[in-house]
């Protein structure tokens, strides 16, 4: 794919991006689809609550008062600053351990073969289940909720970065080999920049998956934190809260993200998905 | 002189003799063009000569030194140009200089030279996805130019493009070298572009690739596309065609 | 020819010194296979963990030997209340679960499919969708329906859904221009054009997403269950690790492992005889 903002030879043989309505007004009503759909969805959970006038329905309103409110309290705030901080640990661990590690091992094909089916036997079965064992190895504490957390982003980020390292065309390898390049050269100048997609890939995946994962372990054990917030309001039947918390966990998700998807397409646009030299 | 001096070459895959045992010479200067069935070794002869590849038995000298490896005054043309589709074109071009250790200054402006003598000046700054293929294949050969090479080896090098831009792409090239007085191995399934190109044509027969016949062309340089109806040229085309196609057919299990 | 075998013989080939990035990837390491190392490094870990505990080297208060997790495995599976009350439930959600997200996650890919405008709407919300931790509306459905199936079907269809949704969607586009416009020269209807054309083509990719769906609904029932229920496989493993029983909880995690990559693999199997691409 191209960008506008690069000019395009005349002779080119790459297609105009398809799907792409010609007019102005088009254009526009495209981009605002996504923002109209998620209106009307709320809009949609405002009357259902107006009509229904129950106190287990809230409505938006209602909860994103109740998430101000509490956001107010500086226990809530010790709670929400602890998944954080907890969340940033275990992502960095992911990406600089993970990306390392799946990297190096993409290097070798054989010990990729090798290695890899195990990798994901143990991706592939539901981690949670072996939550109690960092519990048991590791205690109540945080550390046991960052342990799972790493576990769970982990495996998806060496199995994407070794498949990408295992898959470095060979072309490439072979014109290195005859301009004579050493080993260190050829990483920088092409494996890594081959890599670079699945990375920027593998870094917006195993985010949602550590995320997911703190949040759960933290509503099994927690003693702060936000999944315990969640956890802990249940008894207390106060929806309103439970909503407004709920907001505030998909917001937390969403923002990280939504910058990492904008470098993704940079990214792709720049080192294209390794086709042209495949 | 003789350049390059290849003897009985043997290249074994898994137990299945894929190549020769094959004998070749190249002398200085010479443009010798590779022909045969697809599948008869012509890229693993390419690759051994390159230095990518050890033959399991035979040896392989260029320029009175025995090959231990790839050399830097081999160049070498891949048969998908081998870009690099997150650099520009002129960095590209300069990648085989930076490989080298070239300064900065200096390789972008031998890649800057290379570039206008393959017409691709205003593409610089673009990326080797926004070009068409041949126009890639264009930045393949400057790039192979820039080191000043003594031999270009070329896979294929026109193989996945259209018969008009092959042709004209082949003039260009024979162009380029012929100001450089440099030996070529030229890979390719075309005839008649290796009757057009070539001082000799090389026929190699179907699985385990060895030579049927060795053809010299014996035309006056420089050509142009009419050389192709000169009875020499139609000689030779007719000579080569009957041998590949009695290749293909045994390959196929037709006789 | 004679000359020919004697070169061959006499002839010691050079090494050339090609890169190690460049050689091809060798058939044996130590005279094994890849997929010998595969096994061999997998016994080891077993075989670490069995002399470990053995050993004493862990209290058997955190680890027990594999090969008693085993033997209590095979037990609970033979245990009437255990079968009642935790497999079943599972089983019975995640088939449940399974199949609401399949033919959900179908049915959203065809309108979206269909319908350009909702296409548009929906993309960019379904590529972020997994970086939501679904999981935060099971506190709000337990609230609003009770501890129950009700609230784990409603996450873990939630959960399953969409990547049967995203699979489907690249299936259908994947359909060839020229198949197209053969089904439009043939005046093929919208129902025809489904089941004719869009399912076959799509087919592969559709295997593939249910796959995923069979995972997704797996994680998203075990993971309620073991967050806060009163029966299953999630909840026995959260009440053995609660109560002490650490041979339970070992032998309850060996029997998911062992169930998940069993269905993993039966699936595997499924859609490698269904999708035709790999004919």
């Amino acid at each position: 794919m191209t960008s506008s903002a690069r000019t395009t030879a005349a002779e080119t043989t790459v297609p105009a991006a398809s799907n792409t309505p010609g007019s102005a007004r088009g254009r526009l009503l495209a981009a605002s689809a996504p923002v109209l759909l998620l209106a009307a969805a709320v809009g949609v959970w405002w009357l259902v609550a107006l009509l229904v006038q129950s106190s287990v329905l809230p409505d938006p309103a209602t909860a994103v008062t109740r998430l101000v409110h509490n956001l107010g309290s500086s226990r809530f705030l010790g709670s929400l600053a602890g998944t954080l901080a907890r969340l940033a640990v275990a992502y960095l661990a992911v990406v600089v351990i993970g990306g390392a590690v799946g990297f190096a091992l993409g290097l070798s094909r054989f010990w990729t073969d090798a290695i890899s089916p195990l990798v994901y036997t143990l991706y592939s079965i539901p981690k949670v289940v072996l939550f109690p064992l960092f519990l048991v190895f590791l205690g109540l504490g945080g550390a046991s909720q960052i342990g799972f957390a790493i576990f769970s982003g982990i495996l998806p980020m060496i199995l994407m970065m070794a498949h990408a390292a295992a898959g470095v065309p060979r072309l490439p390898l072979k014109l290195a080999a005859s301009l004579r390049m050493g080993r260190v050269a050829v990483l920088r100048t092409i494996a890594v920049p081959s890599v670079l997609p699945a990375f920027t890939s593998a870094l917006r995946l195993t985010f949602g998956l550590t995320f997911l994962s703190l949040l759960i372990v933290e509503m099994f054990s927690g003693v702060s934190g936000l999944g315990y917030e969640l956890l802990r309001t249940i008894p207390l039947a106060r929806m309103g809260d439970i909503v407004g918390m709920t907001i505030l966990v998909v917001a937390v998700a969403l923002a990280p993200v939504s910058v990492l998807r904008v470098i993704e397409q940079r990214v792709n646009r720049r080192f294209g998905e390794s086709k042209e030299i495949s | 002189m003789t350049h390059v001096v290849a003897r009985d070459v043997v290249r074994t895959f898994g137990g299945v003799d894929a190549l020769g045992p094959i004998s070749l010479d190249i002398r200085e200067g010479e443009f010798v063009s590779v022909v045969g069935p697809s599948g008869c070794g012509k890229s693993t002869l390419m690759e051994i000569i390159g230095g990518l590849q050890d033959p399991d038995a035979g040896s392989v000298a260029i320029g009175g030194t025995d090959l231990a490896g790839p050399r830097d005054e081999t160049s070498i043309v891949f048969q998908d140009s081998a870009t690099l589709p997150w650099r520009t074109v002129l960095d590209n071009v300069a990648f085989a200089l930076e490989a080298k250790g070239v300064p900065r200054a200096a390789r972008l402006e031998i890649a800057r030279e290379r570039l206008a003598t393959v017409g691709l000046t205003d593409f610089a700054a673009h990326y080797p996805t926004q070009l068409s293929g041949g126009m890639r294949q264009r930045v393949a050969i400057a790039r192979a130019l820039t080191t000043d090479p003594d031999l270009i080896l070329a896979d294929e090098p026109f193989g996945a493009l259209d018969e008009q831009t092959r042709l004209l792409m082949s003039f260009e090239l024979l162009r380029v070298v012929e100001r450089l007085s440099c030996s070529v191995l030229f890979i390719t399934h075309s005839i008649q572009e290796a009757v057009l190109l070539s001082n000799r044509v090389v026929v190699m027969s179907a699985r385990p690739g060895r030579i049927l016949d060795d053809i010299p062309i014996d035309l006056p340089l420089p050509r142009g596309l009419d050389v192709l109806t000169t009875p020499v040229a139609t000689e030779a085309v007719g000579r080569i065609w009957a041998l590949i196609r009695r290749e293909a057919q045994l390959a196929m299990g037709l006789t | 020819m004679v000359l020919m075998t004697a070169a061959r013989a006499t002839a010691a080939p050079r090494r050339y010194r090609i890169p190690r990035y460049l050689r091809p990837r060798p058939r044996t390491v130590l005279g094994m296979t890849s997929s010998a190392w595969t096994v061999a490094l997998g016994l080891l870990c077993v075989v670490t963990l069995e002399t470990v505990s053995r050993a004493g080297l862990i209290s058997d208060l955190y680890l027990v030997p594999p090969s008693t997790m085993a033997t209590r495995a095979a037990s609970l599976v033979t245990d009437g209340g255990f079968l009642r009350q935790d497999l079943l439930p599972s089983v019975a959600l995640i088939a449940v679960t399974f199949a609401v997200a399949g033919l959900l996650g179908i049915a959203t890919a065809y309108l979206l499919w269909r319908s350009d405008w909702c296409r548009r709407a929906a993309l960019p919300w379904l590529a972020v969708y997994y970086a939501i931790p679904v999981f935060a509306i099971y506190p709000c459905l337990v609230v609003l329906f009770g501890v129950g199936p009700v609230p784990i079907l409603v996450v873990s269809v939630a959960f399953g859904t969409v990547v049967v949704v995203t699979n489907t969607l690249t299936g259908f586009d994947s359909v060839p221009q020229p198949v197209v416009k053969l089904a439009r020269a043939r005046r093929l209807g919208a129902g025809q054009y489904l089941r004719r054309i869009l399912l076959p083509a799509a087919a592969p990719d559709i295997l593939a997403g249910l796959r995923l769906g069979l995972v997704y609904s797996i994680i998203g029932v075990l993971a309620t269950e073991f967050i806060l229920s009163t029966h299953g496989l999630g909840h026995y493993i959260a009440d053995a690790y609660h109560t002490f029983r650490v041979t339970d909880m070992y032998a309850g995690i060996l029997l998911i492992c062992v169930v998940a990559l069993v269905l993993n693999v039966g699936s595997a199997t499924v859609a490698g005889r269904l999708d035709w691409r790999r004919r």
